[in-house]
C-alpha cells in the first residue's frame, strides 16, 4: 500500500481497530461512520437485497466488535472488514439456496468492442449505469471494488478468498463484457469520423 | 508484458492501485498500442460513474450503529468477561423476516398483524374507534414524530424487533408488540423514548 493518502487512512482504522479491541465504544462508533456506507454498497450489490444488506451489515460489524483483537494486520482493516461482510453476504446466499452463476468460465467474446464507440458511450453516465447493471453478481461486485473502492487485485483476492489470478481475469471479463455494452449502446453512425 | 496481460491489469492501472514494474509495464503497453490507451479513457469515464453513483441511500446509519450499541451492551452483560473480543454466540437480532412485516405493516399503516401469542382480544374498540389497549406487558403504544420518516421508523423497529400491531388510532396512536411474542420492558420504552426526533410518545409496557 504505497498510496499516502491509503496508508495514512489505514493507520487512522488500525488505531481504531487497537482501541475497539479493548472495548472502546467511541472508536468502534468512528470505525462503523466510516466503513458502514461502503460496507452496506459492497454487500447490497452482492446481495441486490437491501434488507439483507442491512442484516450482514449489522452482524459483521458485531464480529468486528468481537474479533478486533484478532486482527493481525496482514491485509489494510478495510480489506479485513469487507472480507467478513463477504463471507455472511455468502452465507446468505446459500442459506437461501440463491444461485449465483459462476464466472469460472469465460464468455466466450469473438470479436473485440470498438475502443472509440466504448469512449463515446462511457461519457453518458446513463449507458455506464445500464451495462454495469447487465453484469454477472460476481463481475458487478469486482467492478465496484475496483472502481468504487479503488481496491488492487491483491485486496480483492484477500476479500473474496479468491487466487489473484482469478480476480484479474475476472475483471478482465468484466471490463470485456461492460466494453461489449457499450459499443452496442452507440450505433456507428454517432461515432465521428 | 503481453497486450492481454496490460488489458488484464488496465482497470487497476485507472485506479491507481498498480505498483513498481506492473505499473510501468502497462504505461508502456498504453503509450504504445493505442486501442488499450483509448480502453484507459473509457475505463477512467466508467469509474468515474462509478464513483458518482450513490447507492448507500439506504444504509443502516446512525439507527444501525444504535441498534450495533444495543446488541453489544447484550453481549456485554450476559458476559462481563468476554466483553469485546467475545466470541459470545449472541443471535443477531435483527432479522429479515421483521423488516418485511414492519415494511408491511407501515406501507398498509393498519394492517392487523396477528402476535404468536397477542390475540384480537387483547384489544378493546370503543365505539369512537380509539383504540384502547388492555393493560399488558405484551405491547408498547407509540405515536410517531411528524418528522419520522418511514424509513427511519423502519429501521428503528427492526433493529428493537418490534412490529406494528395495530394503529394508527385517531389519535395517531400505534401499538407495538415483540416479534416474537415476548413480553417488553421499560427499557426497551427506553430505548424508544430517546429516540424523541423519532417518537411523539411512548408509553411503558404495563
Amino acid at each position: 500500500m504505497n498510496n499516502p493518502v491509503r496508508s495514512h487512512e489505514n493507520a487512522r482504522l488500525i488505531g481504531l481497530l487497537a482501541r475497539v479491541s479493548q472495548g472502546d465504544k467511541v472508536a468502534f462508533s468512528e470505525l462503523y461512520r466510516t466503513l458502514e456506507k461502503p460496507l452496506y454498497g459492497f454487500i447490497c450489490r452482492k446481495l441486490n437485497d437491501s434488507s439483507e444488506a442491512h442484516d450482514v451489515v449489522n452482524e459483521t460489524f458485531l464480529e468486528v466488535w468481537r474479533r478486533a483483537g484478532t486482527f493481525e494486520g496482514r491485509s489494510a482493516v478495510k480489506s479485513w472488514v469487507y472480507a467478513i461482510g463477504y463471507r455472511k453476504a455468502v452465507d446468505v446466499i446459500r442459506k437461501n439456496a440463491r444461485t449465483v452463476v459462476s464466472d469460472d468460465i469465460p464468455e466466450v467474446v469473438d470479436t473485440d468492442a470498438d475502443a472509440e464507440a466504448c469512449l463515446l458511450a462511457a461519457q453518458s453516465g446513463e449507458h455506464v449505469r445500464y451495462c454495469i447493471d447487465r453484469l454477472k453478481e460476481d463481475q458487478a461486485v469486482a467492478i465496484r471494488l475496483a472502481f468504487f473502492d479503488d481496491l488492487s487485485y491483491r485486496e480483492i483476492a484477500e476479500i473474496t478468498d479468491s487466487p489473484e489470478g482469478t480476480i484479474k481475469t475476472r475483471v478482465f471479463h468484466a471490463k470485456k463484457a461492460l466494453l461489449h455494452c457499450l459499443d452496442g449502446r452507440i450505433s456507428r453512425q454517432d461515432i465521428p469520423s | 508484458m503481453t497486450t492481454k496481460d496490460a488489458g488484464e491489469l488496465l482497470p487497476f492501472f485507472v485506479n491507481g492501485t498498480l505498483e513498481g514494474s506492473e505499473k510501468a509495464a502497462v504505461a508502456d503497453a498504453v503509450t504504445s498500442d493505442a486501442d488499450l490507451g483509448t480502453q484507459v479513457k473509457a475505463l477512467a469515464l466508467i469509474r468515474q460513474t462509478v464513483q458518482s453513483v450513490d447507492d448507500t441511500a439506504q444504509s443502516p446509519g446512525e439507527l444501525g450503529l444504535q441498534r450495533l450499541l444495543a446488541d453489544i451492551d447484550q453481549i456485554d452483560v450476559a458476559d462481563p468477561t468476554k466483553a469485546n473480543a467475545a466470541n459470545t454466540n449472541a443471535a443477531p437480532r435483527w432479522k429479515s423476516f421483521g423488516g418485511y412485516a414492519v415494511a408491511a405493516c407501515l406501507g398498509a399503516f393498519a394492517v392487523f398483524v396477528a402476535s404468536p401469542t397477542l390475540e384480537q382480544g387483547d384489544f378493546a374498540v370503543p365505539a369512537s374507534g380509539e383504540v384502547a389497549l388492555v393493560a399488558s406487558d405484551m405491547t408498547i403504544t407509540v405515536s410517531f414524530s411528524q418528522d419520522a420518516t418511514l424509513a427511519d421508523i423502519t429501521a428503528i423497529l427492526r433493529a428493537e424487533d418490534l412490529v406494528i400491531i395495530d394503529g394508527p388510532s385517531a389519535r395517531g396512536v400505534f401499538v407495538l408488540a415483540d416479534l416474537d411474542g415476548g413480553p417488553l420492558t421499560s427499557r426497551q420504552a427506553d430505548r424508544l423514548r430517546v429516540l424523541s426526533s423519532l417518537f411523539a410518545t411512548v408509553d411503558d409496557p404495563m
